[in-house]
């Protein structure tokens, strides 16, 4: 029941042309592939019917329905795991330290007396 | 000065370069070696260019744009930003600016981003700016909070006008330049209002399997409540104006900052690279680029979306940067 409902939002808000909720996490992955849903649990990439507008004859699009692959949470995860996201973080965090090493290096090199 | 070894690619790079300047000569002389004319004519090229790929292949301008030049464009926005004017001396100002960054980049709400703006605005002296400045981040902040969905895709499209007004004002420069950006917000214009639809019907642009991705998802994921024509049009205006974002970080932005009025070598261009940043990390850099060109390979789509979330923090690094201009005045 909570699965019908999901996919009865997720469909109505694709049609609306909003982006489908706990669809971005699953793109590029394979059906069955883990997940983490939009709420932070640990989910599974299942397909998914949503309605999509068609632009590949041009504008006006037309709508048409097609499969997706969405985030359903697991009814027995109760885990959140770390969403893909925080390791684009951490990348970042590491590039930023590496760099202001090598800054702070060059900083007192040209500021033998701080 | 940290010396480094240069790899031998850019011997005949230069020596290809150094001919075709000696072949072109005296006729092409003034246009590479004023600096005025060369930006001139790059940003307009840049910009004519960009409105021609979009016209010509949005989609595929899309997909690839991100994963060839993405990583590229963000080590410039670090290099012009913070390294060139010296900011990454302030620790400070580092750390404040660092820690709202690297949470929206983790995934915090859009308004941990605009945290940014404030730290860069509360760096400059008091004044009647820094008052402006202070109610222009509230502003903003409070509209990043109260929708954040909705700031969210607008900040995607605006921050690529963010770097067109950081280059105009990194220098005194002639009005000839205005031009750029006039162009650039032509363009834009006249794809929002269709200008360009014939153009990418005439040329198949609409659809391009190839690329794992199509224009339904762009418009699901650029846009919000839109018309569906005009949703479109928005994502072809976002597509010809990141074009124009990366031509600044990387060509004309590099191009103004530095004091050498003439053109650079290669070589010398890498030695100051290498001096900026060191090795290790501009090998860190290099590796994400390659890494990201071949996942790109594999799966594209993917691949873009993955380069997403690593540059959340740049665009606002570029809007603080640009508070602290408004506030402090431009690096000398």
């Amino acid at each position: 029941m909570r699965h019908l409902l999901l996919v009865t939002l997720v469909s109505s808000a694709a049609l609306a042309d909003i982006p489908p909720s706990n669809a971005s996490q699953c793109h590029g992955s394979k059906p069955g592939a883990a997940c983490t849903t939009d709420d932070g649990k640990a989910g599974t990439c299942l397909t998914q019917k949503v309605g999509r507008l068609d632009y590949s004859e041009g504008v006006p699009p037309k709508s048409i329905e097609v499969d997706m692959l969405i985030c359903v949470a697991s009814a027995s995860a109760r885990v959140p795991v770390a969403p893909p996201y925080l390791a684009a973080g951490g990348v970042v965090a590491v590039m930023a330290i590496l760099i202001g090493l090598k800054l702070a290096g060059r900083g007192r090199r040209l500021n033998p007396s701080t | 000065m940290e010396r480094s070894a240069s790899p031998d690619v850019f011997t005949p790079l230069d020596a290809a370069r150094s001919a075709f300047l000696r072949a072109s000569a005296p006729a092409l002389t003034p246009f590479f070696a004023d600096r005025e004319r060369r930006v001139l004519w790059l940003g307009v090229a840049s910009v004519l260019v960009a409105f021609m790929l979009t016209g010509l292949a949005p989609l595929w301008l899309l997909a690839l744009g991100p994963v060839v030049l993405g990583v590229p464009h963000l080590l410039a926005d670090v290099r012009y930003l913070v390294v060139k004017p010296g900011l990454h001396r302030e620790v400070s100002l580092m750390l404040g600016l660092g820690v709202p960054l690297v949470a929206v980049t983790a995934g915090a709400p859009p308004v941990f981003g605009v945290l940014s703006v404030f730290v860069a605005v509360a760096s400059g002296p008091r004044s009647w700016r820094q008052l402006l400045a202070f109610a222009g981040a509230t502003v903003l902040a409070l509209v990043a909070w109260a929708f954040s969905d909705d700031f969210r895709l607008a900040f995607v499209h605006g921050h690529n006008l963010v770097a067109i007004g950081l280059w105009f004002a990194l220098r005194p420069r002639p009005s000839s330049h205005g031009w750029i950006p006039a162009l650039a917000l032509g363009g834009s214009a006249l794809i929002l209002v269709g200008g360009l639809d014939p153009v990418v019907t005439a040329m198949g642009g609409w659809d391009a399997p190839g690329t794992g991705s199509d224009f339904g998802e762009f418009v699901a994921t650029h846009t919000s409540g839109l018309d569906p024509t005009l949703a479109a049009r928005v994502v072809l205006s976002f597509c010809f104006l990141q074009s124009v974002h990366y031509a600044m970080w990387l060509r004309l932005i590099p191009d103004d900052a530095r004091e050498r009025r003439a053109p650079r070598t290669f070589r010398a261009s890498w030695r100051a690279l290498v001096q900026d940043f060191g090795l290790p990390a501009l090998a860190v850099v290099a590796g994400l680029a390659v890494g990201l060109a071949a996942w790109g390979a594999v799966e594209l789509s993917a691949a873009r979306n993955g380069y997403l979330h690593l540059a959340t923090f740049h665009g606002y690094l570029e809007l603080a940067i640009a508070a602290r201009w408004f506030v402090k005045g431009r690096p000398a």
